[in-house]
């Protein structure tokens, strides 16, 4: 009953709130634009609006955030539809149903029951998290630093093995994370490390700054070699409405990709691709041959759609209750919680209510102002894709410059991010997720201080820290996750890489 | 009419169509490898602070460098031996990336000598024209200038005038914010 009346109370204050509801608009706006631009995903976006959250106070960034997260989820299917390349990775398998239908003529129809899809599943997974929020933030609260420390390692762990093509190369993105995250003062000595005499790192590397640098500069930085001449978007053809006999085929697969994305975004990491990824590979199966599969079915275009917006709500729940990003723009978003001196987690609804709820409530009012945005303004949203990457990337570098520039007013966050762009632009070279990167950086400051913390009360013995009973659940599952992808095909990355093609198949 | 199968293979096989997957793989395997040793031989180097209870300084970057080293190891035997999909790389790509790179790196010392707004235009013209090779006629080059130059002096007016980053100031904007007294 608490949960429902802190929801309605969070509800009717963003309704009452015109300038709440503008600040939301605002954000589905940007998000869907940015979804849909290839190359400039939530996380970039996010990452971009470093400025404005140094001027502005949380509650006001942070449903602008949450906001911009489910508008790119909304507006990454329009150029996977349209142009047969996914705005975010999120709306990868939406091109395989999504652009054949694109290219039969119904390209408005793929757009309007995609919309729809979304809405379906940014809804019920609104719901979850309401009402799972709550007390798992509760039950978060039991966890001490060795269990915490548990916590961050099967995260990590999990994070690393669940997204990209090689596991191997997901640990080390991970590790990287994990190692930049040690740079400046240790908080405990009181010496410096990784600094190499420079003041500025002396305060650490800055994750906004790494995050702009990999998402942003690296993503401009491998669209090099795209061809000017690459984009052909399709017409928008067809009738914007549904039929009735579509509607009936897309709704089970829709509300099954909700709860798929809803389970998948809650596991640490796994985030909006994987979501969209087992919605369609179940889809696929239980479809029969009729059904024409990646070939512009229905049910193959909104079950990943669902799964990839209900992923977004199932990610805030590891975030809001234990502190733990569920994907790479949960990441991003915790970075900035932290900018704030919120700190998400367990008490993180007992220290601030009004905020949390205002975030959950502000998924709803995104997900109601998603749909209506991307059938009522898609003609309009379609003429966005027409603007080439040539004129677009520069705009891009110039937005990260000024956001790594407003942390300090100095040029030498500029050029970190840069360089953390060069490594971005790497990564993706051997498919390796910057976003895993993100997670270690976030966390691993997490990592320490809970090591620390748990070493402290043990006396120092490791052993007494994860032979924790809730520490032990935690690494079991880290070593069974590990084990699971360690042995012997799959060490090299072979596997998952056979796995991804015979899904996309 | 049927439908291209896309994967984000294909779409790095559209991006580039002429590369070598050696020439990346070296690449990669290069700034990794670098990354990690790099990393676990200054994580050996810290000092050992001696403290009553928990972990030094040291311990903790010495075993996530471990870890590193390991899994970085692991990881480039994998792009050797082929077990990663490892997008192609060119020498005209590097060429734009290495271009890219150095023209924001020119373009950020360049804010502090001749002002945001100059240097934003001067920026996306080069970028535009250089790193991903468009072509454009007299009049063409115009208009992109012009259009350039309306998306930085809005860039400044939001961020510097709305939001309060402040950015350096060149003779344009001076010229249309500073005289105002915004």
């Amino acid at each position: 009953m608490n949960t429902i009346n802190e929801l309605l109370s969070a509800l009717s204050g963003i309704a009452t709130s015109p300038s709440l509801l503008l600040i939301i608009l605002g954000g589905v706006v940007l998000g869907t634009v940015a979804g849909l631009l290839p190359g400039i995903g939530p996380s970039t976006a996010i990452a971009l609006l470093l400025p404005v959250a140094i001027t502005v106070p949380a509650e006001v960034s942070l449903p602008l955030m949450v906001s911009l997260y489910l508008g790119a989820e909304y507006g990454g299917r329009i150029s996977a539809i349209l142009l047969n390349i996914p705005g975010d990775p999120g709306a990868i398998m939406t091109t395989l149903d999504g652009h054949p239908m694109a290219l039969k003529g119904k390209a408005a129809t793929a757009l309007s029951i995609s919309a729809l899809a979304s809405f379906v599943g940014s809804v019920l997974a609104f719901f979850g998290l309401a009402f799972i929020a709550g007390p798992m933030s509760e039950l978060g609260l039991a966890f001490g630093p060795g269990a915490y420390f548990a916590v961050v390692v099967m995260a990590l762990v999990l994070s690393a093995t669940l997204v990209g093509s090689a596991p191997m190369l997901g640990l080390t993105a991970v590790a990287i994370g994990v190692a930049v995250s040690t740079v400046g003062i240790e908080l405990q000595s009181g010496l410096p490390r990784f600094t190499f005499g420079s003041f500025t790192l002396l305060e650490g590397i800055d994750p906004i700054v790494a995050i702009i640098g990999v998402f942003g500069v690296g993503e401009i930085l491998a669209s090099t070699a795209m061809s000017k001449d690459f984009q052909t978007v399709s017409k928008l053809s067809g009738r914007f409405l549904p039929t009735g006999l579509e509607l009936r085929q897309g709704t089970l697969p829709s509300l099954r990709g909700s709860i798929i994305g809803f389970i998948a975004g809650v596991l640490p990491g796994a985030g909006t691709t994987i979501a969209a990824f087992f919605s369609y590979g179940l889809e696929k199966r239980l479809a029969p041959e009729s059904a024409g599969m990646g070939k512009g079915a229905v049910r193959g275009l909104v079950a990943p759609e669902s799964a990839n917006n209900a992923a977004v709500s199932g990610s805030m729940v590891p975030l809001l209750t234990l502190g733990i990003p569920g994907s790479g723009t949960t990441a991003v978003l915790l970075a900035y919680l932290m900018m704030y001196g919120l700190n998400p987690g367990p008490g993180f609804f007992d220290a601030n209510p009004e905020l949390a709820w205002t975030i959950i409530g502000a998924l709803l009012v995104s997900a109601i102002l998603g749909v209506v945005i991307n059938i009522g303004a898609s003609p309009l949203l379609a003429k966005i894709l027409a603007i080439p990457m040539p004129f677009m990337a520069p705009v891009i570098l110039i937005l990260a410059l000024i956001s790594c520039y407003s942390i300090h007013n100095s040029a030498t966050d500029v050029y970190i991010a840069l360089a953390f762009g060069v490594l971005g632009y790497v990564m993706r070279l051997v498919g390796m997720s910057p976003a895993l990167l993100v997670i270690g950086l976030v966390l691993g400051e997490m990592l320490e201080r809970n090591l620390q913390q748990a070493l402290g009360l043990t006396g120092g013995n490791f052993w007494a820290v994860i032979s924790d009973s809730l520490a032990l659940v935690f690494i079991v599952i880290a070593v069974l996750a590990l084990v699971s992808v360690l042995p012997w095909r799959r060490l090299f990355g072979k596997k998952a890489t056979e796995a991804k093609a015979d899904v996309t198949k | 009419m049927s439908a291209k199968r896309v994967t984000p293979q294909s779409i790095d096989d559209q991006r580039a169509d002429v590369g070598s997957r050696t020439a990346s793989a070296a690449l990669s395997s290069v700034v990794l490898g670098f990354l990690a040793v790099f990393y676990v031989i200054n994580a050996f180097l810290l000092p050992d602070a001696a403290v009553e209870e928990g972990i030094g300084p040291k311990t903790f970057p010495l075993v996530v460098g471990i870890v590193l080293l390991c899994t970085t190891g692991l990881g480039i035997i994998a792009i050797v031996r082929g077990g990663v999909e490892v997008r192609p790389v060119g020498g005209q790509e590097v060429l734009r990336v290495a271009s890219c790179i150095v023209l924001f790196g020119l373009y950020t010392a360049s804010i502090f000598l001749i002002g945001f707004v100059e240097a934003s235009v001067i920026f996306s013209m080069l970028v535009s024209m250089t790193v991903f090779g468009v072509r454009l006629s007299a009049v063409r080059a115009v208009g992109l200038f012009v259009i350039n130059i309306v998306i930085a002096m809005a860039l400044f007016l939001i961020f510097d005038v709305w939001l309060h980053v402040l950015l350096p100031v060149g003779w344009l904007e001076f010229w249309v914010f500073g005289g105002l007294q915004l």
